[in-house]
């Protein structure tokens, strides 16, 4: 059988990474702002430390905290470094013309309605990177309408793109960007929630538990599930174990299998395919262990970094042909 | 709504006593069904449509790396069946007398022997590839893909302004133009039978797979492009995309033991045609540009073994040199043992040297290109030009006068073009496309480009240049 070019099949799955990446960053920042908000009048001090969960969950920025201890003036700097700076790898217009990129690259494995999409929201958030004067609610704009238009972009993805490699290169790409992020939400915040909160403080810590579900897209979810119980461990268990939770670390290493499985159907068993299988057997066997680890959040961190490593064993066998 | 028609040279869509031609009537009353309102919305409709659909060139120099829409304008121009059965019989025998010369020239070189050609314009345009000599591709054929480019002189008449047997490029345009115009403007169509030329990437599929090297059953075709910053690179992906073919870069080929083959997921898999839209000097570090990081090290050997088929085939060049030209007429009388269907334009050779003081003479009435130019660039429209310009191409010009040709300035035809106000007249040339396999078959359409500046000659794209849909109709129309 014939394999796709080994550069086709790394840009398309960058272009799952880096689409991934922008709804996740746009994502999070809208989360960012509006518990910042909620909790400001309740500690500000706090409310204006919570931005910097961004440089911990997408480390790399280059960005430093803000000097000024004025809760918008630090609230703007973030958005405007995630979502408009070109310095800023992990920002969104970053990830967007990336991923416009590595669409160009590989045009002709991508639907025209896929390409257009994309290309048409890169046009959009480019507008807003080279404009001179952007204020607060042009960015909430931009956030959403980005956020709506990746959605968009992975509609016509699923419905028009043909069921090869490319596709599974593709959503690899996609579900190891959510779940090493995922990872490092849950190593972020799990220090404060599983704290137990003094009485007084259990405002502020059920919008903090909210606005972590909400961040990877789970609140929803979750509440279907559990109803409104917002229980640490429960919420820990949602977002690792959960097959109801899309965003959930074992459901996106399922995908993942799933796909280099499919990739290797009949072929001796890969360096990747190895790490991969290893990490899902603990993940499905070992839940209990997991959840009862006296350190919840260092388990976290050794499961990202084995996320990473399966990333790097792919592009060893994939890509570097 | 305006029309105005031109005041010299042949226009497309009027008489000289500016009637409306019969061919245009229903292309005009059309138009002007629609009030300026509707108009300016459908244009801001097709600017929208090119710039998301990202069907862009990239521009070379100052603005290096920037990608530009190709303008299109939506007035189409239409030939007859008629007059397109004039141009596809000159640009058959053209394309097909090519190729005989092209063979003849690598292999027995009759041509040479006997005075066809001075030996001396082959010789030395860097074009002819002594590397190749003795390698005859397969079925003969050096240029599966051929751009004519013709210009309607002021009696009407189709002439040859030069053949493009590289690397010609701007099919794409041809087939996206034909899209955006059934999206923008549907109605149009109603009054014509217009030919299709959506069957192009298919053609040129059979064609590359007709000359893949021989007992290849489904050859692997692959377009080999030199990567995204190439100016025409949104044609080589949309080739790409149309034929189902990868589209490669020299990084991802490797040769072994005279093969090529491509870097896959599943490891190395054979090519079996490249498409290349590389030019020939930077196809092999190991045998033209030896710092040529575009290419792959090892695929002349390759394609001399006769392991692997590059359409253009190296050294095609040598039969679109502006030097050889003013031969064409006779190499088709030379091989095909006919008279030239199609006229083509009177030159004047740098490196003669009584051309060569009539060119230095006339700067101001010639129009002087390089021989190995392309894309309008090192060109100079004496007629247009100013004095200072004239002056500084001289100085170029009698430092090497043997890189140039000169030609009368032609007037090309016009063609109305929407200016955003009215309907303007604009010169047009045309570009139809020729491949060639299993025989000759000429795209009915072409490449219609246009010089959006009032009063120019240039239609490059690179330069200031806009296209517009070209309609053949069918053999029953007008």
């Amino acid at each position: 059988m014939m394999g796709m070019l080994a550069r086709g099949a790394e840009n398309i799955y960058w272009l799952g990474r880096y689409l991934e990446r922008a709804e996740g960053v746009a994502r999070m920042l809208q989360v960012l702002e509006q518990i910042s908000l909620e909790i400001r009048g309740l500690d500000p001090e706090l409310s204006n430390r919570i931005w910097e969960d961004l440089l911990h969950i997408y480390p790399g920025s280059g960005m430093s905290r803000p000097k000024n201890d004025d809760p918008d003036q630090i609230a703007e700097a973030f958005i405007r470094n995630f979502l408009l700076s070109s310095d800023n790898t992990l920002s969104v217009a970053y990830s967007i013309r990336s991923a416009r990129e590595n669409a160009r690259v590989i045009r002709e494995n991508l639907t025209r309605e896929a390409f257009v999409l994309l290309n048409e929201c890169h046009i959009r958030l480019d507008a807003f990177t080279q404009a001179s004067e952007i204020n607060r609610m042009q960015m909430r704009d931009a956030l959403s309408f980005t956020r709506q238009e990746v959605f968009g972009i992975w509609g016509a993805i699923q419905q028009t793109f043909s069921r090869d490699e490319g596709l599974r290169f593709l959503d690899m790409g996609t579900v190891i960007e959510r779940a090493y992020r995922t990872l490092l939400l849950l190593r972020v915040k799990l220090p404060f929630i599983l704290e137990s909160p003094s009485q007084s403080d259990l405002p502020i810590y059920y919008a903090r538990i909210r606005a972590m579900l909400k961040a990877v897209a789970s609140l929803e979810n979750y509440r279907r599930s559990h109803g409104a119980d917002l229980d640490p461990m429960q919420v820990s268990r949602f977002l690792l174990f959960d097959q109801r939770a899309p965003h959930a670390v074992q459901v996106c290493l399922r995908m993942l299998k799933r796909q280099i499985d499919d990739l290797e159907y009949g072929s001796p068993m890969s360096h990747p395919s190895r790490l991969l299988g290893k990490l899902a057997a603990r993940m499905e066997f070992e839940e209990q262990e997991i959840l009862a680890s006296s350190s919840l959040e260092t388990t976290c961190s050794e499961i990202a970094e084995q996320v990473i490593e399966i990333h790097q064993a792919i592009s060893r066998l994939y890509f570097t042909v | 709504m305006e029309w105005r028609h031109a005041s010299d040279g042949f226009d497309e869509a009027f008489t000289s006593t500016g009637d409306v031609r019969d061919l245009y009537e229903g292309l005009v009353h059309s138009f002007e069904s629609l009030n300026e309102g509707e108009l300016e919305r459908r244009e801001q409709l097709q600017s929208m449509s090119l710039i998301n659909q990202g069907i862009t060139f990239t521009l070379y120099g100052e603005d290096e790396g920037v990608e530009r829409v190709f303008p299109f304008d939506f007035v189409p121009r239409i030939i007859t069946g008629k007059e397109w059965d004039t141009i596809e019989r000159g640009v058959v025998q053209r394309v097909t007398a090519l190729n005989l010369f092209l063979t003849d020239l690598y292999t027995d070189q009759h041509c040479l022997r006997e005075g066809l050609v001075p030996h001396e314009l082959v010789f030395e345009g860097e074009e002819f590839l002594r590397e190749l000599i003795g390698t005859r591709p397969r079925h003969g054929i050096f240029t599966q893909v051929v751009g004519t480019d013709l210009l309607r002189d002021d009696d009407g008449q189709f002439v040859v302004l030069e053949d493009n047997c590289r690397n010609p490029s701007g099919v794409s345009y041809v087939l996206e133009n034909r899209n955006l115009l059934f999206r923008v403007f549907p109605e149009l169509f109603n009054q014509y039978g217009v030919r299709p030329v959506e069957l192009y990437p298919q053609m040129l599929r059979e064609v590359l797979g007709f000359t893949a090297p021989r007992g290849r059953e489904n050859p692997v075709i692959a377009v080999l492009t030199p990567g995204i910053y190439n100016s025409a690179y949104f044609e080589h992906s949309f080739l790409a995309r149309e034929m189902g073919a990868p589209l490669v870069e020299g990084r991802d080929l490797i040769v072994e033991d005279d093969q090529v083959f491509m870097r896959t997921t599943r490891g190395k898999q054979r090519v079996d045609v490249l498409y290349r839209r590389i030019d020939d000097t930077w196809l092999d570090p190991v045998v033209f540009q030896e710092k040529s990081t575009l290419g792959v090290p090892g695929l002349m050997h390759a394609f001399r073994q006769g392991n692997v088929t590059i359409a253009n085939a190296p050294g095609s060049g040598v039969a679109d040199n502006k030097a050889i030209y003013p031969w064409i007429p006779d190499v088709i009388r030379f091989f095909l043992d006919e008279d030239p269907i199609l006229p083509q334009v009177q030159t004047y050779i740098g490196q003669k040297s009584a051309d060569a003081s009539y060119i230095r003479d006339n700067l101001n009435e010639l129009v002087v290109k390089l021989c190995g130019g392309a894309g309008g660039y090192g060109m100079l429209v004496g007629p247009t030009a100013t004095k200072k310009e004239i002056s500084d191409f001289r100085t170029r010009f009698d430092a090497a006068p043997w890189d140039y040709i000169a030609q009368p300035l032609v007037e090309f035809s016009h063609h109305p073009t929407w200016t955003g106000e009215g309907f303007e007249p604009r010169r047009v040339d045309l570009r139809p496309f020729a491949l060639f396999g299993d025989g000759v078959q000429v795209l009915p359409g072409g490449l219609t480009r246009v010089a959006l500046e009032e009063g120019s000659y240039v239609v490059n794209s690179s330069q200031g240049g806009g296209s517009k849909d070209t309609w053949v109709l069918a053999e029953n129309q007008p």
